[in-house]
């Protein structure tokens, strides 16, 4: 099975910000229902600041890359995201420092390690309508899926599912986490924002990596 | 100093608390604020790294607090706390205070200059008052009742009588009846649908509001339920004791028989009456957190607990005899409120599980108790709220104040007031100034405790003896009092309010009036001079003393000076305290200056006494000094050295025999070589005088005044050790009376004695302020008085009437015949009568 080069990792990130920056709206409007409706605006912002530094970020190794994203996650989304999806890079980013290439298999080591961080950082488990409920079963079908020796293509597709599963699960929850937990029972009946945008991310990992 | 970063998703917002904070607190705090994403920081959002830069720039080794709205700023700051290297991690916190709230308390510590743990907790507990005041946070009242089941139980139903329902008090008794019967009894509000409780705590039982004909279920497990159900039942017949006794009526009427205060400092005061426990204190703001702080905490509580109900149990003892059956049961309410086993798991709890000092804790859920007592609809039960305030205070004041109960409020009270307490402390009495306290109403109390003292010397109106009439006071709405008269009213009607006002005008204009005539020396009638000091115990009192007419200062008490301070004060802490003190006093002299005189009722933090049985028969005044050679070294070289700049003398208290005076004089002539020696600025010898204040040094004074320059007869002590009667009792009143033949007698032997010594003899006792008592004693031969310094322009106008011929030949002859205080003052009044005429 073939490896993961760091330059498809570059371009996984750049069909993300395009992703987003097609949902922009979408994203902005389910957040609107349930959190202060800026979402959208909060990932686009950081993703295109992340497409400016193109020039760095695209001739370094996995790790400088992947904490290079973080970085600016961090510092330029602003919201809840940006923390949580900066760590969740960052985290991720110290399994890969110096590589320029992972296998399937180390692959999914950072996406748990980055769920890790996500946890830790934001204290909330599967269940409190964040984006943790699409990031978690999608990250299990990825590994699992490599575990039974199945390619990076199929692996890739089931976590897409399993997201969208995980996301479709929020929406008759009760946030308890996030800006959102102010809404209490009013947040029941809408899909969370986070996991949507999660959903992107596997989306847009199907199509760049492999 | 520690720094502060504050963030907010909006970036003005951040900036306008930091502004806030500046303004309110200093400029030049150590803070910085961040917040906002995007171009220019416009968008709502917050960003680590930026976070991360403002912690650094208000970094020091002082440390760093964060505060933060919420959502992505916690997240974000806590991600920035991740970018920082270890050793600043360390030294870098973020709170979950509120951004405002704790910002502001924040922000006072810091600039006090406390450590990042005490900045932290301040900010923790920084919404305990606005809690407090807004009143909208229950204390941790249990949602759910508990219903423990029972096993095998006999049911009563059965509707309670009392018109005030099953309030405090009766709760009391049914607790305590059912305690004496084995097994559980629970009980349940069936009208109100609450409970089931559990019959043991006064609060849970209180919680179930029971009111007159509500329908209450008593579950009965016991091995042998019948009798335990006749009790209920009959206790419930007998309205659990209210039925011989009805409750008094909660309206006010004006009677004054039925209270028969008496006076302790003149003067007429009228204002709101506000009763002392239910003042706010200052709370400590500290959190605790670890398990050891949690574990000290509660031990503190419990020990603040233990000890409160032994002084309670004291006070009761002392208070039997004379308390009336209702009285009585409202003492049994508040000793089961200090126990109650509810109660103290909810305290318990607070500080467990929401980290409050042992104080914050126990005032939340006390004062939360008292506030559900406010609410309540009957008059009645309102008023039992200030048994919670009074058991709230009594174990606050050991947790905050050291046992001293000087928790007072920090700022004045902003219309007339009239505090109601116990027994007027010397720290209540001076506090009471700072606080534009108008006068005092003491429940219990005596005249000459110090309070009392003191009281008089600040021209604070004040009487004593209340306690019959503390049930009204606590509802009334305006009380007045007349000091000098020992009267009370209780909303008093407009006319009766008209005439006290009109006059508190006059008095305080003759007042005036004599303060202008004080200025000169007073002569009797018949030209005697007679000499009239003040007394005093700091700057203000001098200063007072001095445009109250006093002659000079007869006695400076050191005690006032060294009351505040925890750590023993060295020779220049004290010569610099005693300098400035005397600083008023220039050009009046000379200045008696009494050396240090604690024990007894008066004790000081650094000179630890064992527990004594009776402490005014014990290691007080010279005997408590000679007992820390060491601190009694430096004490004498301050006050030598203090002469040097002063023209004082130096007055030795609680003499009882020749022997103390000589080892003072030893001591004090060893000093002076040491002093010499060293070459340090100081005079000696000095006029050396005795307190005469036990009977053995009256009794001895001829031996004693060889050795002595001057004594001074203290009254107030020689009194209650004469008369075998305690000073503050309220009971021991009559015994309490510096007039007193027997005291008489002593005081005429010693005078007589010193006067053919030719060594001057003073009284600096209260009695001498007295007016009843002043014919007496100059009938006596007394013609040196110190008082205190109020008591000053009354007293000289006194003399100027009185017409000494005559006095003490009438004296003599029925002097024989006195058998108690009041025949003495009855001979004053006649005297002053026939003078009159
Ligand atoms: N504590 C948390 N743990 C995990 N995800 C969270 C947490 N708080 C918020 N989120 C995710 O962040 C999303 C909101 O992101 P965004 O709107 O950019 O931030 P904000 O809530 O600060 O406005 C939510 O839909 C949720 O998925
Ligand atoms: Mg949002």
């Amino acid at each position: 099975m073939s490896n993961i080069s760091s330059s498809q990792i570059f371009t996984w990130i750049e069909r993300y910000a395009a992703q987003i920056a097609e949902q922009k709206d979408y994203l902005t409007q389910l957040d609107a229902a349930i959190g202060d409706g800026d979402h959208g605006a909060n990932m686009h912002r950081g993703l295109q600041a992340i497409l400016v530094k193109k020039a760095d970020l695209q001739n370094t190794d996995i790790g400088a890359l992947l904490k290079g994203v973080a970085m600016t996650l961090i510092s330029t989304v602003g919201g809840a995201s940006g923390a949580l999806y900066g760590t969740f890079f960052l985290q991720a980013s110290t399994l890969a420092g110096g590589k320029t290439e992972l296998s399937p298999r180390e692959f999914g080591s950072l996406l748990e390690k980055g769920l890790a961080g996500i946890v830790l950082r934001g204290k909330a488990a599967v269940g409190d309508k964040t984006m943790i409920d699409a990031l978690q079963p999608g990250i299990k079908a990825y590994k699992d899926s490599i575990e039974s020796g199945e390619t990076m293509e199929q692996a890739l597709s089931k976590a897409v599912s399993a997201a969208d599963v995980g996301l479709s699960s929020t929406t008759p929850l009760i946030a308890r986490k996030g800006r959102a937990s102010y809404l209490g029972e009013r947040s029941a009946g809408h899909p969370d924002p986070g996991a949507s945008s999660t959903v992107l991310l596997f989306r847009s990992a199907a199509e760049t990596l492999c | 100093m520690v720094g502060l970063v504050l963030v907010s998703h909006s970036r003005p917002l951040a900036q306008a608390v930091g502004d806030l904070l500046r303004r309110l607190v200093d400029a030049n705090l150590q803070l910085t604020c961040c917040g906002g994403v995007g171009e220019d920081r416009a968008e709502l959002g917050t960003d680590a790294i930026e976070i991360q830069e403002a912690i650094g720039s208000v970094y020091s080794e002082d440390g760093v607090l964060v505060l933060m709205d919420m959502g992505s700023a916690i997240l974000s700051a806590e991600t920035a706390l991740e970018f920082l290297n270890p050793e600043q991690q360390g030294k870098v916190r973020l709170t979950s205070a509120p951004l405002v709230e704790g910002g502001m308390a924040a922000a006072v510590q810091a600039q006090l200059g406390a450590s990042l743990v005490s900045v932290a907790n301040a900010a923790l507990a920084s919404l305990l008052p606005k809690q407090d005041q807004v009143q909208d946070v229950s204390t941790g009242a249990p949602a759910a009742y508990p219903a423990p089941a029972l096993a095998q139980s006999e049911i009563l139903e059965i509707n309670i009588r009392n018109p005030h329902g099953l309030h405090l008090r009766p709760a009391t008794v049914l607790i305590k009846t059912l305690s004496g019967f084995p097994g559980e009894v629970l009980i349940e509000n069936r009208t109100a649908n609450r409970g089931p409780v559990l019959a043991q705590s006064l609060v849970d039982v209180a919680r179930l509001q029971i009111r007159e004909g509500d329908l209450v279920r008593f579950s009965i497990s016991s091995p042998d339920p019948k009798p335990v159900i006749e009790s209920i039942r009959s206790l419930v017949e007998n309205q659990f004791g209210e039925l011989a006794q009805p409750v008094p009526p909660s309206e006010a009427v004006v009677d004054l028989n039925v209270s028969e205060p008496f006076s302790v400092s003149r003067g007429i005061a009228i204002g709101r009456p506000i009763l002392l426990d239910t003042i706010v204190h200052s709370l400590p703001t500290y959190a605790v957190e670890s398990a050891p702080e949690v574990k000290r905490e509660v031990e503190k509580l419990g020990s603040a607990i233990a000890e409160a109900i032994a002084e309670f149990d004291r006070r009761i003892e002392r208070l039997k005899g004379s308390l009336d059956r209702p009285e009585e049961e409202i003492f049994d309410a508040q000793r089961m409120i200090f126990a109650d086993p509810t109660i103290l798991k909810e305290v318990q709890k607070q500080i467990q599980e929401h980290h409050l000092n042992a104080a914050a804790a126990w005032h939340k859920t006390l004062s939360g108790y008292a506030t559900d007592q406010e609410n309540a609809e009957d008059p009645y039960l309102r008023a039992r709220a200030a048994d919670f305030r009074e058991v709230e205070r009594t174990v606050l004041s050991r947790l905050i104040g050291g046992g001293t109960g000087s928790a007072l409020p920090d700022q004045p009270f902003a219309e007339p007031t009239l505090l109601i307490c116990e027994e007027l402390t010397p720290t209540l009495a001076e506090q009471s100034r700072r606080l534009s306290i108008a006068g005092v109403i003491q429940l219990g109390g005596g005249i000459t405790s110090h309070g009392a003292i003191l009281a008089r010397a600040l021209g604070l109106p004040a009487i004593g003896g209340a306690r019959k009439s503390r049930e009204r006071l606590l509802s009334a709405q305006q009380v007045a009092i007349n000091g000098s008269k020992g009267s009370l009213w209780i909303d008093p009607p407009p006319d009766v309010l008209a005439e006290l006002a009109g006059r508190q005008q006059i008095e305080l204009s003759e007042g005036q009036a004599a303060l202008l005539k004080s200025q000169e020396r007073a002569m009797t009638r018949d030209g005697i001079p007679i000499q009239v000091g003040g007394n005093a115990g700091s700057a203000d009192d001098i200063l007072s003393a001095r445009t109250n007419g006093a002659d000079f200062i007869g006695l400076f008490r050191s005690e006032f000076l060294f009351q505040d301070l925890h750590h023993e004060p060295d020779e220049h802490q004290q010569l610099t305290a005693y300098r400035r003190a005397l600083e008023p006093a220039a050009d009046v002299s000379p200045v008696t200056v009494r050396l240090l005189d604690v024990g007894g009722d008066k004790p000081l933090e650094f000179l630890p006494q064992a527990k004594e049985a009776n402490p005014f028969l014990g290691v007080r005044g010279i005997r408590l000094l000679r007992a820390n050679p060491r601190f009694f070294r430096v004490h004498l070289r301050a006050l030598l050295r203090l002469a040097h700049f002063f023209r004082i003398q130096l007055l030795i208290p609680m003499i009882t025999e020749v022997s103390e005076i000589l080892a003072v004089r030893e001591l004090l002539t060893e000093l002076d070589g040491d002093l010499t020696k060293a070459n340090v600025p100081h005079r000696w010898p000095v006029p050396l005088g005795a307190m005469i204040e036990t009977p053995s040094a009256a009794l001895m004074i001829d031996q004693l005044l060889p050795h002595l320059d001057f004594v001074s007869i203290g009254t107030n002590d020689l009194t209650q050790y004469i008369l075998c009667a305690e000073r503050g009792s309220a009971q021991l009143m009559a015994f309490s009376d510096s007039l007193h033949p027997a005291v008489l007698r002593m005081c005429e032997a010693v005078i007589r004695t010193a006067q053919e010594r030719g060594v001057k003899a003073s009284i600096c006792g209260e009695i001498a302020s007295d007016p009843e008592a002043l014919p007496i004693l100059l009938g006596l031969g007394h013609r040196d008085f110190s008082v205190t310094a109020g008591a000053i322009p009354a007293m000289k106008a006194m003399i100027r009437k009185v017409n000494l011929s005559g006095i003490a030949s009438q004296l003599a002859s029925k002097q024989p015949f006195f058998e108690e205080a009041s025949d003495v003052r009855k001979f004053s009044r006649d005297l002053f009568e026939r003078s009159e005429n």
